[in-house]
């Protein structure tokens, strides 16, 4: 099979050489991408992102799986975390309800939590964007 | 195995409980919130009926003196591992020398603490719950007292953590309630007490008295008036009933209750509402409202099927995680 993270490479790809169909075979899968006709950005060629010299961008935090983000616990609306915290690699920001469980979401490295990018309790697809992390400092 | 550093004597160990005894007067103890324990146990791959440490009072911490996983359910009070806060409902992790501590919720009355494979006790009659009245079962026949060392059934079980569940009082829609309403069944003496009575009974909200533990709830609020006093032998009864004494103070039994008893049954709490019952916490208030046999049975069966789904897809998460 192929990992979430591998179809999201491919549908990056596909969307900057402006490739609009894709089928993928395997032995037990079959996946088709499509790009979406709207999508003016997958018109190529894409011009160059300007080189600029400002501080690094924020990094985004993205749903790994779809789901119901909860920046506050569902049961008592206890905050997890909220903009402005300043978090840990490997620390525990919110949860990703899917069915009855509750999956832990982590900062994949050390900065300050920017802004929420979702609504707490909306739901959310695989990619989402979820949580701008200020880096470095 | 964890080190008990700190506890009141209230902290038990409980499973399921003990089924089938009744009628030699052995009492069925088990686990005040059966949800919480069945749910905390899939988190960590046990079986439903696996014991774990029920706390009703707080805080409580204990020490691990290997590296283990855990889970704790039932409220939503503070867990903190060292100084790292977990959320509710939640398994993890921890090291070897490690601190638990559990705070209290102003909410929700107990939390349970689940080890892998459950809480290594032996088993009498058929259960690892301890009858605190008969002191037998659970740890030593008796509640948990600093300096208890407890193992773990399975403690090489592994398996993923750092997940959790949704609680039964977000997932059944209860959390939200400002007075919990809980479902009743009239019982054999219903008719006896007066109309204004019964109606009193459903439509005021009762106050869970300070004298309300894992023996019975005493409940306050308009007296309850039987049409003639009713005298009458001690007959069986079982977890749920509630009894109306001469002063008109309803009790409600709970777990430990003993098994005969001979005041007038007003009614009796539906096996799936005790969970939440078990819950509320003392000095708050309930409601009853009145169900049927059938509506009772059906309740009952969407609570079995709610919660043998989430035991599935624990299960499958714990299958799949990577």
């Amino acid at each position: 099979m192929l990992a979430m993270a591998e179809l999201r490479q491919i549908a990056l790809k596909m969307r900057r050489s402006g490739l609009r169909d894709i089928e993928i075979a395997g032995n037990h899968y079959r996946i088709r991408l499509r790009c979406d006709p709207a999508d003016r950005a997958a018109n190529p060629p894409a011009a160059p992102p300007p080189v600029a010299a400002s501080p690094p961008a924020d990094r985004m935090i993205t749903a790994q799986r779809p789901g119901i983000i909860w920046f506050t616990h569902p049961l008592n609306d206890r905050v997890m975390t909220k903009p402005g915290d300043t978090v840990a690699a490997g620390e525990l920001i919110a949860l990703l309800g899917i069915g009855q469980l509750l999956l832990p979401v982590y900062s994949p490295q050390a900065g300050m939590l920017r802004r929420q990018c979702v609504a707490n309790g909306s739901v959310v697809e695989y990619g989402t964007e979820l949580i701008a992390l200020s880096q470095g400092q | 195995m964890i080190v008990i550093e700190k506890t009141t004597p209230l902290s038990s160990v409980q499973d399921l409980g003990r089924a089938g005894g009744l009628h030699y007067g052995v009492g069925t103890a088990g686990a005040m919130d059966p949800l919480a324990l069945q749910l905390g146990n899939a988190l960590l791959g046990n079986a439903p009926n696996a014991a774990a440490i029920e706390i009703p009072l707080f805080p409580v911490q204990v020490r691990f003196t290997d590296d283990c996983c855990f889970a704790v359910t039932g409220h939503d009070g503070r867990v903190m591992l060292d100084d790292v806060m977990l959320p509710f409902w939640w398994s993890a992790q921890a090291r070897k020398g490690q601190r638990l501590t559990l705070h209290a919720s102003s909410r929700i009355t107990r939390a349970y603490l689940h080890l892998p494979g459950g809480i290594d006790v032996p088993e009498v009659l058929g259960s690892r719950s301890t009858q605190l009245r008969g002191e037998f079962g659970g740890f030593q026949g008796r509640g948990l007292h600093s300096g208890d060392r407890l193992r773990a059934a399975a403690p090489q079980q592994g398996g993923p953590v750092g997940f959790g569940i949704m609680p039964p009082w977000s997932a059944l829609g209860v959390a939200n309630t400002p007075v919990p309403m809980i479902r009743v069944l009239p019982a054999a003496e219903y008719d006896i007490f007066t109309e204004v009575s019964c109606r009193a009974f459903w439509h005021q909200a009762w106050h869970i008295t300070p004298q309300s533990n894992r023996y019975g709830y005493r409940l306050s609020g308009e007296p309850l008036i039987a049409k003639v006093p009713l005298e009458m032998r001690s007959h069986g009864i079982v977890p749920g009933v509630i009894q109306v004494p001469h002063n008109g103070q309803p009790i409600i039994q709970m777990r430990d209750a003993q098994p005969s008893g001979g005041y007038p049954k007003l009614g009796t709490v539906i096996d799936a509402d005790m969970w939440l019952l078990g819950q509320i916490p003392v000095g708050s208030q309930v409601r009853f409202i009145q169900v049927s046999y059938q509506q009772a049975r059906e309740a009952g069966r969407q609570q079995l099927a709610y919660l043998q789904n989430a035991i599935a897809q624990i299960a499958c998460h714990r299958r799949y995680a990577g």
